[in-house]
């Protein structure tokens, strides 16, 4: 038996080292938290956000005062691709990289116009650290060299600041956890349809943004993301943007809602105006192929809350409130309208409407597959929104009404 | 516990066997490419099945 | 060496071995050809495999559930038994192997690409044997105490997945036409419905033999539909294009699970629920090999065979394929084909000894089964 014992020591030690075999400690690591991508004279700027652990212990909230540092460092390196600048980082990089805790990638508009996704994605779906859920940004009008040299309040991690932006901003902007690198990958690959991103812009620039100093100032809009609206790729390359109202109509049609705030100006011909919130959007888009033509029909229920109103209008009758009604519907049915006309302008499917006439009828999508970009910018789109007007809130009777 | 002749001729060959393999492993030859061997005998019928 | 099971540990052990490699590759070795009718393939081949094993329990059944091994001497004589068994210990060998390889080949290129593979095959080979050296009884009971575990696991992963799920990944449907829904259903066959067949050499260790081929053949149905709900969650959330460029598509899968941003990073789970079946899958494969030598060299036990099948096991696994991806095409292309042979030989020499009356005869033959 005396030789067993040994033989399950032996076995109980290999397995228990075997787990030792291509370990890396914790203090060789170096958590990237945001990848930055610019483009200069045919090179790929790359920008490593990295998390400074000293910088950013003591807990999130409050100020980076402490520790060592700021919280965050932001390294650049060029390279001909995202991997050669990946390498070529481990020369200046004091740690290994770890890119499991990437929150964001920010692509730099210049770099999104010119050279267009296509190279990015490789590498990142390929490395087993990086994941495919990660959030993607075009920095409008800048670079994202900019956008990563901010310090932000509150928040110790500027990415952890960038995601969280993405889903206060869902009120405005209606897409409610991001667009993420395998939506991007698998609409531009996979379903044949052209990406969107979300922008993001600083709101206010100033000079020493990139200093933890300016966290002691009190004005706080110098150190924030803005998100805007969405940017539009045709293929890879990006062409344009899509304002405010256009994103919310494409979050709608694309079923990415949850809650979206909706301002009506009309207000019984006065001067003032009426807010809502518009809760479980529900968006079902439809195809009809009849006699050679598409016609798309976007079906949108909803249950809406008035949150504010600033003109006369008697809230206590309920035809008022169909009247409200009708015009959250009209709001909605404008921003729908507006994005689909836009994009059909610029002849990108960025709606997946060639993915749902396939899903519905392949073999029509058979015959317009080729041709695809024309047809989609011919199509006609029917909307019927009804939003049903919930609650009115706390008060009935507005203040507006005392004359 | 009899080692009777059945035993041992087993014991034997299947030592060589896994020998051979483990040998042509390390030195990285290919002496016994089973694979190649079930790929030569397939292939073509799986070819016939669905067509290249 | 206690190799009694009862037939609950029967059970658990069928659904380790269907689930236990298949869990990872089944969503990709489907999609690849038929993209989003894939959980359609692997219905069909739930549907082919669980036909095949009704076919040959019923034939195993009318030889009393004797070990495969001695089974085929008495069909088919002392000359064509011996050569088949032979046979059948190189395929379980061959398939032990295989699955080893693929947990390497995970590990690699999914979790820890740092590290070098023959840890991950010494280390599970090792722990195979030595589950081996004590007999299928002792793997029977770890199976039984971790399966249900595995199963809860399993199943918690895929439902904290199924918010992102959307039903317009999976249609059209019927649309990639049935040559590519069946090439789909083709791979998923063999691996695992025909492989489980290694079994006919476990059974006979059941207890309680009565309602031995419902419980085998629910096994196999629980599986199969454990593997048909993960096809069809994986294409329905990730859709067909990102499943079909994956390596273990329920892997990254588990990598979008995000519950309140607390709740993430959780996908190694689901690695662990598949090396367990990974092992479980091994332990049946060198068992069956075992015993099989065991049964040709007629000792009475077959620790003398543990170290070389350990060492072949390992050799078998690195100098089969020099990459991945000769491996995937390799068995994508000809592992159905290759266990249907084995399959179809024992079906034909078998029941050749039915029709011979030979398995009238196997009472009175020396009982093996009690070791």
């Amino acid at each position: 038996m005396r030789r067993w014992n040994i033989v399950a020591v032996i076995i109980s030690f290999s397995l228990i080292l075997s787990g030792c075999a291509g370990r890396v400690e914790l203090n060789e690591l170096l958590i990237v938290s945001s990848i930055g991508v610019d483009y200069k004279k045919n090179k790929t700027i790359v920008h490593f956000q990295v998390v400074n652990p000293g910088g950013t212990a003591g807990g999130q909230g409050g100020a980076p005062s402490g520790g060592s540092g700021g919280s965050v460092y932001t390294y650049t390196v060029s390279g001909e691709t995202l991997y050669d600048a990946v390498e070529k980082g481990r020369n200046i990089l004091p740690r290994k990289l770890l890119f499991s805790h990437i929150t964001s990638v920010i692509i730099g508009e210049k770099y999104a116009r010119t050279e267009g996704l296509a190279p990015l994605f490789d590498f990142m779906e390929r490395n087993h650290e990086v994941r495919d859920n990660l959030i993607m940004f075009v920095a409008r009008n800048s670079t994202a060299k900019n956008i990563l040299s901010i310090y932000t309040p509150i928040f110790k991690n500027p990415g952890e600041s960038l995601k969280n932006r993405v889903r206060l901003a869902a009120t405005s902007t209606g897409i409610s956890d991001g667009i993420k690198e395998k939506d991007v990958v698998r609409w531009r690959y996979g379903e044949f349809r052209d990406p969107v991103i979300q922008g993001v812009e600083i709101v206010q620039i100033n000079d020493s943004q990139s200093e933890t100093s300016n966290l002691e100032n009190i004005n706080a809009n110098d150190k924030t993301y803005r998100i805007t609206g969405l940017a539009v790729f045709n293929k890879e390359k990006m062409v344009t943007w899509l304002n405010n109202d256009q994103t919310r109509g494409w979050s709608i049609i694309n079923q990415r809602v949850k809650d979206i705030f909706i301002l009506s100006h009309k207000c019984d011909s006065q001067k003032g105006n009426v807010g809502f919130m518009v809760k479980d959007v529900d968006s079902k888009t439809n195809v009809h192929y009849t006699n050679g033509k598409l016609k798309y029909v976007v079906n949108v229920k909803g249950k809406a809350i008035l949150q504010e109103v600033t003109c006369a209008v008697d809230v206590g009758d309920p035809r008022t409130l169909i009247e409200m009604e009708k015009r959250v519907n009209e709001e909605l049915a404008r921003h729908i309208k507006s994005t689909v006309k836009k994009a059909q302008k610029e002849k990108t499917d960025v709606f997946g409407l060639g993915k749902l006439l396939y899903n519905k009828h392949p073999e029509v999508w058979k015959k317009y597959k080729e041709n695809w970009k024309e047809e989609f910018s011919d199509a006609e789109l029917e909307t019927n929104v009804s939003i049903k007007l919930e609650s009115v809130g706390a008060r009935v009777e507005t203040i507006h009404e005392q004359k | 516990m009899s080692k009777n002749k059945p035993y041992r001729i087993t014991l034997t060959t299947f030592w060589i066997f896994s020998m051979l393999n483990v040998a042509a492993f390390l030195s990285n030859r290919q002496w016994l490419p089973f694979s190649k061997w079930i790929d030569a005998i397939y292939s073509p019928l799986y070819k016939l099945m669905f067509g290249g | 060496m206690n190799h009694t099971i009862n037939r609950w540990q029967l059970v658990l052990i069928v659904i380790s071995f269907i689930m236990g490699s298949s869990l990872l590759m089944a969503p990709n070795l489907t999609a690849f050809f038929s993209a989003q009718d894939a959980w359609i393939s692997m219905l069909f081949a739930v549907i082919i495999g669980l036909t095949l094993n009704i076919i040959w329990i019923l034939i195993l059944k009318r030889y009393q559930f004797r070990s495969i091994f001695r089974i085929t001497e008495v069909a088919g004589g002392k000359v064509v038994g011996t050569i088949l068994n032979i046979i059948i210990i190189f395929y379980a060998l061959h398939l032990a192997s295989y699955v080893v390889r693929n947990l390497s080949n995970f590990m690699i290129s999914n979790v820890i690409p740092e590290s070098s593979p023959w840890t991950f095959q010494i280390m599970i080979v090792l722990l195979a044997a030595y589950s081996c050296f004590y007999g299928l009884n002792n793997i029977g009971r770890v199976n039984e105490f971790l399966t249900p575990f595995m199963i809860l696991f399993f199943i918690c992963s895929l439902a904290l997945t199924t918010n992102q799920f959307r039903f317009s990944h999976l249609q059209p449907f019927f649309e990639q036409g049935m040559l590519k829904i069946s090439q789909g259903a083709y791979t998923t066959t063999g691996f695992p419905f025909i492989e489980i067949i290694l079994l006919g050499s476990v059974l006979t260790y059941v207890k309680n033999k009565e309602k031995l081929s419902k419980n085998y053949l629910g096994g196999i149905l629980f599986g199969g539909l454990a593997l048909i709900l993960t096809v069809f969650i994986a294409v329905g959330v990730e859709g067909a294009y990102m499943v079909k460029r994956q390596s273990y598509p329920t892997y990254e899968l588990m990598r979008d699970i995000s519950i309140i941003n607390i709740f993430e990073r959780v996908e190694v789970i689901i690695g662990v629920v598949w090396i367990f079946g990974i092992l479980v899958k091994i332990v049946i494969c060198l068992f069956t090999a075992l015993k099989g030598l065991q049964h040709l060299s007629k000792f009475p036990n077959y620790h003398p065979f543990l170290l070389p099948a350990g060492l072949l096991i390992w050799a078998l696994s690195n100098h089969m394929h020099t990459n991945t991806m000769e491996f995937t095409d390799f068995v994508g292309g000809n592992w159905s084909l290759w266990w249907f042979t084995l399959y179809l030989i024992l079906l034909v020499v078998l029941g050749i000894g039915i029709l011979r009356k030979k398995d009238k005869n196997m009472d009175q033959d020396a009982d093996d089964s009690t070791q």
